[in-house]
């Protein structure tokens, strides 16, 4: 019941030892009792309670000595995801979860809906970026930095070469959020308690330099015979020359950003890239992130699927995300069922409570933004989320409402079956099992398709790499969520079966569209069409949006007057309070790559 | 030597103590007032004692035979228990000792200790958590000192430390608020005094621990000194009813819905009952134009709740059927008379002269007055104390607790699902129309929750009751065994072993179906707490000439103290209903353990002067294990005077206006350590970080996000002290004031890093509180005489408790909560202010109106209010005549702002009686103005927005906005009444007792809350941050309990 620890023993040796002597006279036992009264501190060494130094080690701890290559490694593989797409606990884990870069973006982008606020303002705070921003300075960049320590000392070089390329993903999103962030002067310690932030483009620099030394660490490994593979990698199974593929990819994604501030570089860089033909170019070569069924210890799913499959939807689609999708063109964009999941395909028979604005009419400011829906997207087929902006209570339509479907979350394909798989307990779908779509090859050619138009790179035809952008789109669409377990796609819907007329249709349609615009024009159709491609990676459609303006005609905030479009992010609170060196900044600042007029978006 | 002790009218005492001061060497007289003491030198002073009559301590002089007159009456020189258990004649001491005797804490309804000392004593701030049976009680004496540390005093029970943590398995958010206190395991009834230390000076001997207050308890197996009959034994039962302090008043005018429509909602917004008041209403709106609902018609019923599509093969029964639309009393059928029953048997024997035994037992029950709160504590005890023929003297005391809670899950609720669960959330805000107790609530098919709403995102509240259980379970020993021995007459040496060990077994375990935690879940934990504590001392008194008078003690102390937890925790349950871990499909472990040792020596003295002026000089080093060998080692002294002008001043003497007077004036300093393992650093581990497709694990390491500080160093409390104590117009006033200033500096701190320095925190030295602060104590006797009295007491206690400095860089730390809405620390400002969001103002202040006709939350969030009061003042009577006793307790907090989600939620939700039934159907306009201009330039015009009367009080609520719970938590209460008689010895002659008493007593019998409605029975006494720094919020926890009932006590 109750253990008596050792020390007892000493208590009761105590008593034994005085019962003999309590017949002798007094003065013979004044010594016993100075004695005791010395032993309990000073000097004994069976005397128990009184260690001092041996107790400063942390027995629930191992030694920092003690790092494994592997497993340290492990860490910056696994955090990765967590810091781009976020992380939501699974039932019984305890564990730190928040938004990820692609989750803020996917509201600002109107994918999910904005509803932490009405306008963009108050919509998020300095809290809202405390994840992203630990996430990458206390959990990756460390554990990269020990990474790199490690594999050198280990001679693998390989490993020091994915580092990098995780380091330049990092950085590069750091930036494109924040603007300036702390470089130089980060992740020193107790050496400097107040980081200062370095200039955006010192940082894309030395990015770009990095997957430049992650390259030339490829071809090392490439080289070495007999043939060697990186180990412990999770995404391209140690294939170093998938990995100058993906390095290549980062460094188009960055050239692009800064083809405004330097389109001399921006042009030969890519140009360059694509020469060489290493490139992400195919499923093989995707820089996807797979996640996995499993559910709690540790919730290795897609964070969407943890938000809507578990308890009722937890999201809502924005709904003139699914309206572009339905309306763009004379047929439904062929995607749209592996993007959302409709759990009721009629919204008409719903009551003011559950989907109150349908008693409404649209604000009157949405009629200067073209072709709006308000709402709903479509309410006769059930497509059914939330306007731009719409901070409103919830109602009980956490089944009804649309949720994001088989492509990339892992939930369910839509097949009309309209059940309220919100709760299913983490059954519905997939299961989770989608990917993060860090950087697909239909992104590759949207990006040449951007470059050739803007930048004339290379003499490539912009319509025909913008035409193999959305039928890569379509094709990998299909043949992840086929791949994904538990998913059956009925042959009626697929986009390579019974429904190929329907991209033939579209593609032609692109195609015209694109033939009949002007320059400006071209660029919105290539903006438009990336952005429905980019589908929950917010954060390539944020760097879109702000490079070009486009796509054009998205939704504005529901709330007339929304403020300004946030241009870059406001610091995270953990840096603000606790960075001497870091004041906030204001959500209109450019990035240093964005040198688009103030107030060109919204 | 020999002796009598006799009255003043000759008549000798019989079974009076005679105690050689400083010592255990003692005995009582014998039938004739005789007593012998030997082995006592010339120089030693000894007290005698008796009940009823004045203590006198008088020193052996030369003759061997003494004559000792005691005077009945009033003790006028006090005896208290100090530092390290010595008692001091209190006159002698230079700062302030509250004590409390048994009669103060004994047979209450109350089973907490620290609890029963609510309003007693000034300057110690207690708060509960919940109403729940056994949950935790927040101490603090003289404000907090420490941001991030513990604020809570030391509990010391009979002379060794005794854990007093707070030990949850669960964060604040989601139920751990309410988990109980482990000074729970002490059961009042045996407690036969309780002195509270509160300033530095007095404290010092404790070491470091003592840096916040000690408690020091003294149970009656501790006490055996004064034992005078051969055999004494009480026998105590008590029973009490506990219920809510009230149940929150619901109107009955309208019914679930939004917008006065048809429910569906979670609120109570919806159509009146009354079709004939609702069809006027609705024609004077349409009249109005302002109808835009489409709604007609009386209503009477409603489609039943389970007549919908995916629940007709569950429930065929109510396919198509109606519902009756009408308030349904749930409420009221929720809160259920919970019961409190206290035995206890206390027997204690003064063997011979030299040995004295004493033995107790304890029991209590007590059922809470929600469903599965119960709580049930053994305690048994045993104190055997013997002189033996050597001289030595060997005491000891045993004592054995045993104790089984439950309690419902409590997780907090912000008006909406609770966070982890909770049986109250969802309770409380029930819609009227919705009849709690008559809609099933599980499914047959498979025993999940199934509630009202459409989407079934409430669990039921009977759902919870019947499928969910947290559990706690205690067995604690603790006790002391010592020997000391009289190496002269005015020396003594003492060896002390003392041992507090406990192991506590959490469970919490949810079937699976529920809303909350879907899959089921069991958790499970055992922590294992043991203390051992080893004092060696030195204790002398000594007389030199008439005049000067020399004590005090040295002595060596080791402490160590040693936690281990296990965790086990289960989800994904398999079979309905069974509650193994094997029953479920995935399994987590985690296990840990804390080991601390602190060595330490001190040095007490006090010169005396002719019995009126004292100097008292102490000193502590302590050595830590928890710092490296640089900065382990700290030294802090104290020092005191006390001045006793009316037996120093001979013309102060006889007068009957200054009966006495004591001034006293006191420096103390303290340190406190961290906690273990904050010097370096460590490599964190992880396993299963993720599981990739195919079922493998992926384990990590990685780079700690805690920065080791090797230089590390305790902090440092200073504290001046000034007090008067003084007795005035015949004794009939009392008044005991004290004056303090503290000052906390090297705060240990938790400094949060910027993440981009690689870490997320470090420990470092920086931050600076300060609390000052005034206790007054007032006792007043306008009436007395020989078989009756009536007397007045009132305590008043201000604090003013301010951070003076945090890390450089630094301008707010949230201390507690949620770091979006908690307690903050500013620089300058009071400790601990409410900190969330703010209502958007225009710059003259008022609320920003948005397009909607409603206002907007700030973009920044800011401070809110200040939980602390400008001052409390607790007051009472006592009346007693022949037999019969009566005392009332009352407490006031004046000021002090709480965030309340209870009475913000039975507004917003539509429910709380007075508030929300008023005419619906007229709209509204917020105060407040609205921008015509532009975001960059904004022009403000009185806002003219016309919203619903839904709108104002469900959007514009606290629901949506934190500034809008926060009320003023002024409150006055009546804490404790009692009324009891004794009967006479007269009728007691023929029967075997000893004693009879009967006792009817009240806890909490009103509550008067002025920030808040009166229909919403609030009581702001409750802190829902759990034991810890935070307070001023309440989350919709359990609320306060009163307690009605009586009790007979026994003696013979």
């Amino acid at each position: 019941m109750f253990l008596l620890p050792s020390r007892s023993v000493v208590a009761s040796a105590l008593l034994s030892n005085l019962a003999p002597t309590t017949n002798k006279m007094k003065t013979s036992i004044k010594p016993l009792l100075w004695l005791i009264s010395g032993a309990i501190c000073f000097g004994v060494a069976s005397c128990d309670g009184t260690e001092l130094e041996e107790l400063l080690v942390d027995p629930n701890q191992p030694n920092p000595g003690s790092i494994d290559l592997e497993f340290v490694f492990n860490s910056v593989q696994t955090e990765m995801p967590k810091f781009l797409g976020g992380f939501t606990n699974g039932p019984g884990d305890g564990l730190p979860g928040g938004n990820g870069a692609y989750d803020i973006t996917n509201q600002f982008m109107r994918y999910i809906n904005m509803g932490g606020g009405n306008q963009y303002n108050n919509a998020f705070f300095g809290q809202s970026y405390d994840f992203i921003w630990s996430q990458a300075y206390s959990e990756i960049l460390p554990d990269i930095e020990s990474s790199k320590n490690e594999a050198r000392k280990r001679g693998r070089v390989g490993l020091v070469g994915v580092s990098q390329v995780y380091e330049a993903m990092v950085y590069l999103t750091l930036v494109d959020l924040f603007g300036e962030v702390p470089f130089t002067e980060a992740l020193q310690g107790a050496e400097v308690f107040n980081p200062s932030v370095s200039e955006g483009a010192v940082v894309y620099e030395a990015m770009l330099n990095n997957l430049d030394s992650a390259i030339l660490n490829f071809r090392v490994v490439m080289n070495t015979v007999p043939l060697q593979t990186i180990p412990f990698d999770l995404i391209y199974d140690g294939d170093a020359s998938t990995w100058i593929k993906a390095a290549n990819s980062l460094k188009l994604k960055a050239l692009l950003n800064l083809r405004l501030v330097d389109a001399g570089q921006a042009k030969s860089g890519i140009e360059a890239i694509v020469a060489s033909g290493e490139f992400i170019d195919g499923m093989s070569s995707d820089f996807v992130f797979p996640y996995s069924t499993q559910r709690n210890n540790t919730n290795s799913r897609s964070r969407h699927y943890s938000l809507n499959y578990e308890t009722g939807a937890g999201q809502y689609i924005g709904n003139q995300f699914m309206f572009d999708m339905l309306t763009d063109y004379s047929v439904v964009d062929p995607r749209l069922r592996y993007y959302v999941y409709r759990q009721d395909t009629d919204a008409t028979d719903e009551d003011f409570f559950t989907l109150e604005c349908q008693t409404n009419s649209a604000p009157g400011h949405f009629s200067n933004f073209g072709d709006q829906p308000y709402c709903t997207a479509n309410p006769e087929l059930g497509y059914w989320g939330r306007d731009h902006g719409n901070n409103d209570g919830i109602p009980p339509d956490d089944l009804k409402r649309s949720i994001p479907g088989v492509f990339p979350a892992g939930g369910a394909f839509d097949d009309d079956s309209a059940q309220g798989v919100g709760d299913d307990n983490g059954a519905g779908g997939a299961q989770g099992a989608g990917i993060l779509p860090i950087v697909m090859s239909s992104f590759v050619d949207f990006m040449r398709a951007e470059a050739a138009l803007t930048l004339g790179t290379n003499g490539e035809d912009a319509k025909e790499l913008l035409l193999s952008a959305v039928e890569s789109s379509f094709t990998s669409v299909h043949n992840y969520s086929a791949s994904f377990p538990g998913i059956t796609i009925p042959d009626t819907f697929s986009i390579v079966g019974g429904r190929a007329d329907d991209v033939e249709q579209y593609l032609s349609e692109v195609g015209d569209a694109y033939d009949d615009a002007d320059d400006d024009g071209k660029l919105n159709v290539i903006g438009q069409e990336y952005y429905k491609a980019l589908w929950l990676n917010g954060l390539e459609a944020y760097n879109l949006y702000r490079r070009t303006g486009k796509p054009e005609n998205l939704q504005p905030t529901r709330e007339p007057n929304g403020g300004d479009f946030p241009r870059s992010n406001l610091y995270p609170t953990v840096a603000t309070t606790l960075n001497s060196n870091i004041s906030q900044r204001a959500i209109t600042d450019q990035v240093f790559w964005d040198t688009n007029p103030a107030g060109f978006i919204y | 030597m020999t002796g009598t002790v006799t009255d003043d009218t000759g008549e000798p005492l019989i079974g009076a103590s005679i105690l050689v001061k400083g010592t255990t060497t003692g005995t009582v007289t014998d039938i004739d007032g005789n007593f012998t003491l030997s082995g006592v030198n010339d120089g030693a002073i000894f007290t005698v004692s008796y009940t009823g009559y004045t203590k006198r301590s008088v020193p052996l002089r030369e003759s061997n035979t003494v004559e000792i007159i005691l005077a009945e009456g009033a003790t006028l020189d006090e005896v208290v228990v100090t530092g390290l258990g010595i008692r001091k004649e209190k006159k002698a001491l230079g700062y302030a000792v509250t004590t409390l005797d048994n009669e103060e804490l004994e047979l209450r309804p109350e089973g907490d200790v620290s609890r029963i000392l609510r309003g007693k004593v000034a300057g110690v701030d207690i708060n509960q958590t919940s109403g729940l049976s056994g949950s935790g009680t927040n101490v603090i004496i003289r404000g907090y000192s420490s941001i991030t540390g513990s604020n809570q005093p030391l509990f010391v029970v009979d002379g060794v430390p005794f854990n007093a943590s707070t030990n949850s398995d669960l964060g604040f958010d989601t139920g751990g608020a309410s988990a109980s206190s482990r000074f729970l395991d002490l059961d009042p009834n045996n407690i036969a005094e309780v002195s509270v230390l509160k300033g530095l000076s007095a404290t010092v001997l404790y070491g470091e621990n003592g840096r916040n207050g000690v408690v020091l308890i003294t149970t009656k197996n501790g006490n055996l000194d004064e034992l005078q009959r051969k055999v004494e034994v009480t026998i105590d039962q008590s029973v009490h009813s506990n219920t809510i302090y009230r149940v929150p008043q619901d109107q009955d005018l309208y019914g679930n819905g939004f917008w006065n429509g048809l429910p569906g909602a979670f609120s109570n917004w919806g159509a009146p009952f009354d079709a004939g008041v609702h069809r006027n209403l609705y024609d004077r709106l349409l009249a109005n134009g302002t109808a835009n609902l489409d709604y007609s018609g009386p209503v009477t019923t409603i489609p039943h709740p389970y007549s919908r599509s995916g629940l007709n093969a569950e429930f065929p029964q109510y396919v198509g059927e109606n519902y009756e639309y009408k308030p349904y009393d749930n409420l009221q059928q929720f809160f259920e008379n919970g019961l409190i029953s206290n035995t206890s048997v206390n027997v204690s024997s003064r063997l011979n002269r030299n040995t004295a035994v004493n033995v107790n037992y304890g029991y209590r029950n007590s059922d809470g007055f929600i469903p599965l709160d119960s709580y049930q504590r053994q305690n048994f005890g045993l104190g055997v104390s013997t002189q033996l023929l050597n001289g030595i003297t060997v005491q000891g005391s045993f004592n054995y607790s045993e104790i089984d809670r439950t309690a419902p899950p409590t997780g907090v609720s912000f008006s909406s699902n609770p966070t982890g669960g909770s049986l109250l959330s969802n309770v409380l805000y029930t819609p009227r129309s919705i009849d709690l107790y008559g809609l099933e609530f599980e499914l047959p098919s498979d025993n999940s929750s199934i509630y009202y709403r459409g989407g079934n995102d409430i669990q039921h509240p009977i759902w919870t009751a019947n499928n969910t259980l947290q559990t706690e379970d205690v067995n604690r020993f603790y006790g002391n065994f010592r020997v000391s021995y009289d190496l002269t007459d005015w020396l003594n040496i003492s060896y002390r072993f003392g041992l507090d060990n406990y192991s506590q077994e959490n469970e919490n375990r949810v079937n699976r179906g529920g809303r909350q935690q879907p899959d089921g879940l069991l958790n499970t934990s055992n922590r294992e707490n043991i203390i051992t504590d080893q004092l060696a001392s030195l204790q002398f008194d000594r007389y030199f000439g008439d005049d000067f008078n020399l004590s005090g003690v040295a002595g060596f102390n080791v402490r160590s103290d040693r936690l281990e937890r296990t965790f086990a925790n289960s989800t994904g349950q398999f079979i309905y209903d069974l509650f193994t871990h094997n029953n479920y499909n995935v399994f987590n472990n985690t296990s840990d353990e804390f080991s601390e040792n602190l060595l330490g020596a001190f040095l007490s003295t006090t010169f005396g002067y002719r019995n009126y002026l004292y100097l008292n000089l102490q000193g502590r080093n302590d050595w830590t294990s928890t710092l490296e060998e640089a900065n382990r080692s700290v030294f802090y002294p104290s020092a005191s005077l006390s001045f006793v002008p009316t037996d120093a001043i001979a013309g102060l003497q006889n007068n009957n206006v200054i009966n006495y007077a004591k001034l006293r004036v006191g420096y103390g300093t303290s340190a406190g350590y961290p906690s273990p393992y904050q010097t370096r650093n460590t490599l964190g581990i992880r396993t299963n970080a993720f599981i990739a497709g195919g079922g493998s694990a992926i384990n990590t390491n990685t780079i700690s996000n805690q920065l080791g500080n090797t230089g590390l160093a305790p902090e440092r409390h200073t504290e001046l002290e000034f007090g008067l104590d003084t007795r005035l117009f015949d004794n009939r006033v009392g008044i005991d004031l004290s004056v303090y200033d503290k000052k906390s500096t090297d705060l240990i701190f938790p400094l949060q890093l910027d993440p981009s320095t690689g870490f997320r925190s470090t420990t470092v030295n920086v931050a600076e509180v300060t609390n000052r602060g005034v206790e007054i104590g007032l006792t007043v006797t306008p009436i007395r005489g020989n078989d009756y009295a009536v007397s007045f007491n009132a305590n008043y206690t201000n604090n003013q408790n301010i951070v003076q400095s945090l890390a450089d860089g630094v301008d707010q730390f949230i201390i507690s909560g949620y770091t979006n809405l908690g307690n903050i620390a500013i620089p300058g400002e009071q400790y601990g202010l409410l900190y969330g969001q703010p209502i958007q103002r225009a710059p003259d202040g008022q609320p920003i109106i948005g397009s909607n006709g409603l206002y907007q939350a700030a973009t920044e969030l800011d401070v809110l209010g200040n939980p602390n009061p400008n001052y409390r003042l607790n007051g009472g009577m006592d009346a007693n005549w022949k037999g019969l006793a009566f005392g009332i307790l009352m407490s006031y907090q004046d000021g002090g702002d709480i965030f309340a989600v209870t009475p913000s939620t039975l507004i917003s939700r539509g429910i709380l009686e007075g508030v929300t039934d008023f005419d619906r159907f007229v709209p509204l306009v917020v105060p407040g103005v609205k921008n015509v201009g532009t975001t960059a330039e904004p022009v403000y015009v009185d806002n003219d927005i016309q919203v619903t009367s839904t709108d104002q009080y469900w959007q514009n609520s606290g629901v949506f906005i934190d500034e809008n719970r926060i009320y003023d938590a002024t409150y006055f209460k009546i804490r404790e009444i009692s009324l009891s008689y004794s009967l006479p010895n007269s009728l007691l002659d023929r029967t075997p007792f000893g004693g009879i008493v009967v006792t009817a007593s009240a806890q909490n019998p009103y509550v008067k809350a002025f920030g808040f409605p009166d229909a919403a029975g609030f009581d702001p006494e409750v802190t829902s941050l759990g034991v810890g720094n935070g307070r001023g919020f309440e989350l919709m926890n359990v609320p306060s309990s009163k307690q009605i009932g009586g009790s007979i006590r026994l003696t013979f």
